[in-house]
């Protein structure tokens, strides 16, 4: 419980520390090595997360955006964890996410501002999409090696069991 | 062998990487309003917390909506890595951070999806700024 609760304080400061910087992240980063070392327990990583995020936000439409944007990159790394090895493919992936983020988001709109609203909405975040794609690329290609390394030792040291995937195998 | 296998998925996800970001980029040249320049002749409302709505028209050259606001309204606020964010109209603030409550722009009656910064202006539109709640 203690370690899910550093791995969320970790995540939640990595996200104010960066939010000067726009769309450029290490929240999406550390969702896929927590979901890759850590499997269902990442869940609780996430969600400890985004509550943290609400309190010194607010409970706004984006947080509805944030209770399942984060599931939808746990699920990617889950059903790619046994086919991609190489920083740069996991690079890749979250640089996907961070193409699609505001398609992903879009989907809360839809309620408040009607499907051309949304489309719109979609539409104006586009540049902050392409953005947030080179900025998780840049993240995951420089820090997934070594923030994966530093996570395995880590969860050695406190005694949590670490999924044996290839993903973690080929670190 | 398999290197090159390896190699062969790499260079497929760049391709699918490049060209998701080359379709979404047309999508936003071809769907986002562009500003321009000339006279315009447009409506911006003011809404109220207690629903008292104010309306003025407005000939402008301004190619975006702050610019054109800014010649009827007070727009009190703070230019962020997003746009310009606005804090208050005429005086009456809204602070997200204490109520949740936030200055949202419409455009002819539909949410606007732009700063009023980079929202462009055309001739003919209406303009509300709506004191909301999230």
């Amino acid at each position: 419980m203690t370690f899910i609760a550093a791995c969320a304080a970790v995540m939640f400061a990595a996200q104010v520390a960066l939010s000067m910087l726009p769309n450029v992240e290490l929240v999406s980063l550390l969702t896929l090595i927590y979901a890759l070392l850590l499997g269902k327990e990442a869940f609780a990583i996430i969600y400890l997360f985004v509550f943290l995020e609400g309190m010194l936000y607010g409970f706004g439409i984006w947080w509805l955006m944030y209770l399942y944007v984060w599931d939808i990159l746990w699920l990617l790394a889950r059903l790619l964890r046994s086919r991609l090895h190489k920083p740069l493919e996991w690079a890749l992936v979250l640089s996907i996410f961070g193409l699609s983020f505001g398609a992903l988001c879009t989907l809360v709109m839809i309620p408040v501002s009607g499907l051309k609203g949304a489309f719109s909405w979609w539409i104006a975040g586009i540049p902050s999409d392409l953005v947030h794609a080179v900025g998780n690329f840049m993240m995951g290609f420089l820090l997934y090696r070594p923030l994966m390394k530093f996570m395995t030792a880590a969860c050695r040291r406190f005694h949590i069991p670490v999924e044996q995937n290839a993903a973690v195998q080929n670190i | 062998m398999k290197s090159t296998k390896k190699n062969k998925k790499a260079l497929w996800m760049i391709c699918v990487v490049l060209a998701a970001a080359a379709i979404m980029w047309a999508v936003y040249e071809n769907h986002q309003k562009k500003a321009v320049a000339g006279a315009k002749h447009i409506t911006i409302e003011v809404q109220y917390e207690d629903g008292k709505k104010d309306s003025y028209s407005v000939d402008t050259d301004a190619e975006y909506l702050k610019e054109a606001a800014e010649s009827v309204l007070t727009l009190g606020g703070k230019d962020t890595s997003y746009g310009f964010e606005i804090d208050s109209i005429n005086g009456t603030a809204a602070d997200y951070a204490k109520d949740q409550s936030y200055w949202a722009i419409y455009v002819n009656d539909e949410y606007g999806a732009n700063y009023v910064d980079s929202q462009p202006v055309e001739d003919g539109d209406t303009y509300r700024f709506a004191y909301e709640k999230g």
